[in-house]
């Protein structure tokens, strides 16, 4: 008695579960990336790159851009089967591209069906397009590759080696939407010309509130912003320095840092200090008397890099606070998670508090390595 | 199920017929000519290959002597020289003071080490068939069984299935002494014991039970027995009959009986406490009981470096998985779970599926069929023949149809992935076909989900099963040093102090501490 109802029992768990999404892998294909514009009469666009096969030995595969429109983002998607003949299978898809107008008017409901839908990854990038619609970037050239998507995809993994941009996901941005103090970004791409192709480049912060579009931040704000929500600096840092006269760039690479945000809540008052510590190998000095071995040279030198990372966070501070009144990176949330007694009564008047809320900015830089086997090459005069 | 199948198949059991009826005359009573007669129009009526050699012997009062023996399974220069010659040089008295006839002759007249008097018929016929020659004297109340079995044989040579690089080059040979003369040779002890047992109504087939006193369990030496005495059938031809007789679970291919052509391997288990069977007539030895860990283990792990065989024994699992797992995998992946492949991999495979005009599920099955049918076709064919089949093999399976597209091409790779992975470990070849196909067709209908489903399922029978009273997957049960020994990773043989666990516990100790660690 007691087996066949074992039997029985586990033949129901094993057959009522399970996905029954049976298809064939050459019946699908792979979009790589996706652009939503406005579409007309209220509607959207979507913009789908996908592979497509060409013939031939070996064979090869070529981006296929296509487009539909539909009253939502799904009945485009649906719209789009009958223009590919293919199920489009967004399993592997790399990039997400809003365009501008687009981005204004909300992307909360297309984001939230990316982030809902059974079939489509939330570890998608997301991207705002500045100045053309999102189906011109998938119809201009990938540099290095075969699709745009893919290329796009590329570059957000390469953020920590030139952090122009925050890349985000699906699952981030919407984390952020839902949060309390802190307001998302997403990247920017532009169409740059090269010779006669178009290519995209991706610089610069799209700052959104609540799901909507409101302003940008240039690639010199994007990278402090980049630290500041990493709180980590990599990359590469360059500043002027003034030498006998001359005024030359001086580079160096980030090895170490720490980046530090404090909330102080004293008398009722709330401030902030930005704590930044880095060690870095110096790599590039322009003039090429300096021997930077000796010591004062190594701290007037120190003192140049920590001076230019200070006026950049200020400047970046300026442009959140003052311009966009965008707490983009979070502050909110780092004085509720600290100070919680604070947030309850800063917490609802937030976004009228931030703009106010005073900043103080500390860098201390030390150069620990150089970088370089020998002194600089000094050209005989 | 098993007592299902065996009402559906198996059929009431024979009385079978007893090799001695009672009540059967003791034998040669009568003169030579009689038991000539007898014999000649009794047991071998129509049989022309038994030789019936008559002669006189010496003296002033000859008296009718008769060989018989087999045709060419004898040593006929033997029988003339120590039977023919010295009985017709010899006299022999009429009195004999008391003394039987058989007596005189084997002590006094025969220069032959081994005769044994038999006095009843059936005795001397069934000897009589296994190659020995039978001798009749007139007024002999029994024969003498003069053993002088002389066949051809095959000298131990390398075995074709179980080939080395390192290791002994011995095989078993068709012939139980012989083979029995490979063991003793290994183990020179007296506690090594072989007990034989006859089987077959028929073929009357010499079997040996060894094993180690002392080391074997006694109960499982018992079961042995026992399991081998209730056999009942016609012939015994090959030691895979007793195998599938006596070895549980039997219905699916789960080897639960190990074989071996190998004397190294059969002494190695041996002294681990295993019982061994000999068959004669077959160069396998059978091992019982039999774990899994035994089917991806092999002689050389212990004849080499044991870091080198540790990760040949690794790569060894990773066949096992790869060949049972990944036609079932690649199919699920690719139908179900297009997600899970890597985004270059996956529009590749799906490129190169592009025209193919068969689903996934068909083209798994389709070159798994073609697969072992070429190897099916391979197995038997002489050398010559099959280079030929693996050139249409490699042509046609392998080029041809992936130009053709009939097939995609990363098809072929999950077929030669299978099959090779599937040779590194020939113990559980056939089991690997089964699995393979079982997990295929659940990973084909359910995906991961179903593959997953298989793999569970499969690894709850292995664990409830046993050999001979001991559980099948006894080192996979539960994590413990003693478990790791000698499965996952073959440890020096310095830290292997103990035996199996459940093959010997009465003693368990294999070296004396202290030599090399």
């Amino acid at each position: 008695m007691r087996r066949p109802l074992l039997l029985l029992i586990l033949a129901v768990a094993a057959l009522l579960v399970g996905c029954w999404d049976y298809t064939e892998v050459e019946t699908l294909t792979f979009a790589m990336g996706a652009g939503l514009d406005p579409g007309p009469e209220g509607g959207s666009t979507l913009t789908v790159e996908t592979l497509a096969v060409q013939g031939g030995d070996p064979t090869q595969l070529v981006p296929y851009v296509t487009t539909a429109t539909g009253i939502t983002m799904f009945t485009a998607l649906r719209n789009m089967a009958n223009i590919t003949g293919k199920q489009v299978f967004f399993g592997h898809i790399q990039a997400m591209v809003f365009s501008e107008e687009f981005a204004r008017s909300g992307v909360g409901e297309a984001v939230g069906f990316i982030q809902r839908d059974v079939g489509i990854r939330t570890n998608m990038w997301l991207f705002v397009a500045k100045g053309s619609s999102a189906e011109d970037v998938f119809k201009a050239e990938a540099p290095l590759g075969t699709s745009v998507g893919h290329y796009l995809g590329r570059v957000m993994r390469l953020e920590d080696r030139n952090p122009i941009f925050v890349p985000i996901q699906v699952w981030e941005f919407n984390r952020a939407l839902s949060e309390e103090g802190v307001r998302p970004t997403m990247p920017v791409i532009e169409l740059v010309e090269i010779g006669d192709t178009k290519v995209p480049r991706v610089a610069g912060s799209a700052v959104f509130k609540s799901d909507k579009l409101v302003g940008w931040l240039d690639d010199k704000d994007s990278r402090i912003l980049h630290y500041l929500l990493k709180r980590q600096i990599t990359g590469v840092i360059v500043t002027d320095l003034e030498f006998r006269g001359e005024t030359k760039p001086i580079a160096a690479e980030v090895n170490t840092a720490k980046v530090e945000i404090i909330p102080k809540w004293e008398q009722e008052q709330l401030s902030i200090s930005i704590d930044v510590k880095m060690g870095v190998d110096l790599h590039e000095i322009g003039h090429p008397v300096l021997d930077y071995s000796q010591k004062d040279l190594k701290r007037m030198l120190e003192e140049a890099f920590a001076r230019q990372m200070k006026r950049d966070i200020e400047h970046f501070m300026h442009t959140i606070q003052q311009g966009l009144q965008a707490d983009v990176v979070g502050f909110g949330n780092v004085v509720k998670k600290r100070i919680p007694s604070a947030w309850r009564q800063l917490g609802p008047e937030w976004e009228e508090l931030f703009p106010h809320v005073p900043v103080s900015v500390r860098v201390a830089v030390l150069i620990t390595e150089t970088g370089t086997l020998a002194k600089p090459l000094t050209g005989r005069p | 199920m098993r007592p299902l199948l065996k009402r559906l198949f198996g059929r009431k059991r024979v009385q079978s017929e007893t090799a001695v009826p009672p009540g059967e005359p003791a034998c040669p009573a009568g003169s030579v000519k009689e038991i000539r007669t007898q014999l000649q129009e009794g047991v071998f009526a129509a049989d022309d290959s038994i030789v019936y050699r008559t002669f006189m012997s010496g003296g002033p009062q000859p008296r009718e002597c008769m060989l018989v023996y087999p045709e060419g399974m004898t040593d006929n220069t033997f029988l003339s020289e120590y039977v023919v010659k010295p009985l017709g040089n010899v006299s022999i008295p009429t009195a004999l003071r008391g003394r039987p006839l058989a007596d005189f002759l084997s002590n006094q007249v025969l220069p032959v080490s081994a005769v044994e008097e038999r006095s009843l018929l059936s005795e001397v016929v069934s000897e009589l068939l296994t190659g020995d020659a039978a001798l009749f004297v007139d007024g002999c109340t029994s024969a003498l069984m003069i053993r002088c079995k002389k066949f051809p044989l095959r000298s131990p040579s390398e075995p074709q299935s179980e080939t080395v690089v390192r290791g002994p080059r011995e095989g078993f040979t068709e012939s139980l002494p012989m083979n029995i003369t490979l063991l003793r040779r290994r183990i020179c002890s007296s506690r090594l014991k072989f007990h034989y047992m006859q089987l077959g109504r028929q073929t009357h087939t010499r079997i040996a039970v060894a094993y180690v006193e002392g080391i074997a369990a006694p109960a499982v030496v018992e079961e042995v027995k026992k399991r081998i005495s209730q056999i009942d059938i016609d012939g015994i031809l090959d030691s895979g009959y007793i195998e599938e007789l006596i070895q549980d679970e039997a219905l699916l291919p789960i080897k639960t009986i190990g074989h071996t052509e190998r004397p190294d391997i059969a002494a190695a288990r041996i002294l681990e406490g295993r019982v061994a069977v000999l068959v004669d007539g077959s160069p396998v030895a059978l091992t019982m009981p039999f774990v899994f860990a035994e089917s991806l283990q092999a002689n050389e792990d212990y004849y080499k470096h044991y870091a080198i065989a540790s990760i040949d024994r690794a790569i060894r699992y990773v066949c096992l998985f790869l060949s049972t797992s990944t036609p079932a995998i690649y199919l699920a992946l690719l139908s179900y779970h297009p997600i899970l492949i890597p985004t270059q991999l996956a529009v590749s495979i799906s490129a190169s599926r592009q025209g193919v005009p068969f689903p996934a599920v068909v083209e798994v099955f389709l070159m798994g069929l073609m697969f072992e049918i070429m190897r099916e076709g391979g197995v038997r064919l002489p050398g010559q023949i099959g280079q030929a089949l693996s050139i249409v093999g490699a042509i046609v399976l392998g080029d041809a149809a992936v130009q053709a597209q009939i097939v995609s091409a990363p098809m072929i790779i999950i077929v030669a992935i299978t099959a090779i992975s599937g040779f590194a470990v020939p113990r559980l070849y056939g089991l690997m076909i089964l699995l393979r196909v079982f997990f295929a067709l659940l990973a084909a209908v359910l995906g991961l989900y179903g593959y997953f489903c298989g793999v569970i399922a499969v690894t709850v029978y292995m664990m409830s099963i046993r050999s001979f009273g001991v559980p099948y997957m006894i080192n996979y049960t539960f994590f413990d040093p003693q478990n790791i020994k000698d499965t996952a990773v073959r440890v020096p043989w310095w830290v292997m102090r103990l035996r199996p666990r459940l093959m010997s516990r009465q003693n368990p100790q294999r070296e004396k501490k202290g030599g090399l660690a």
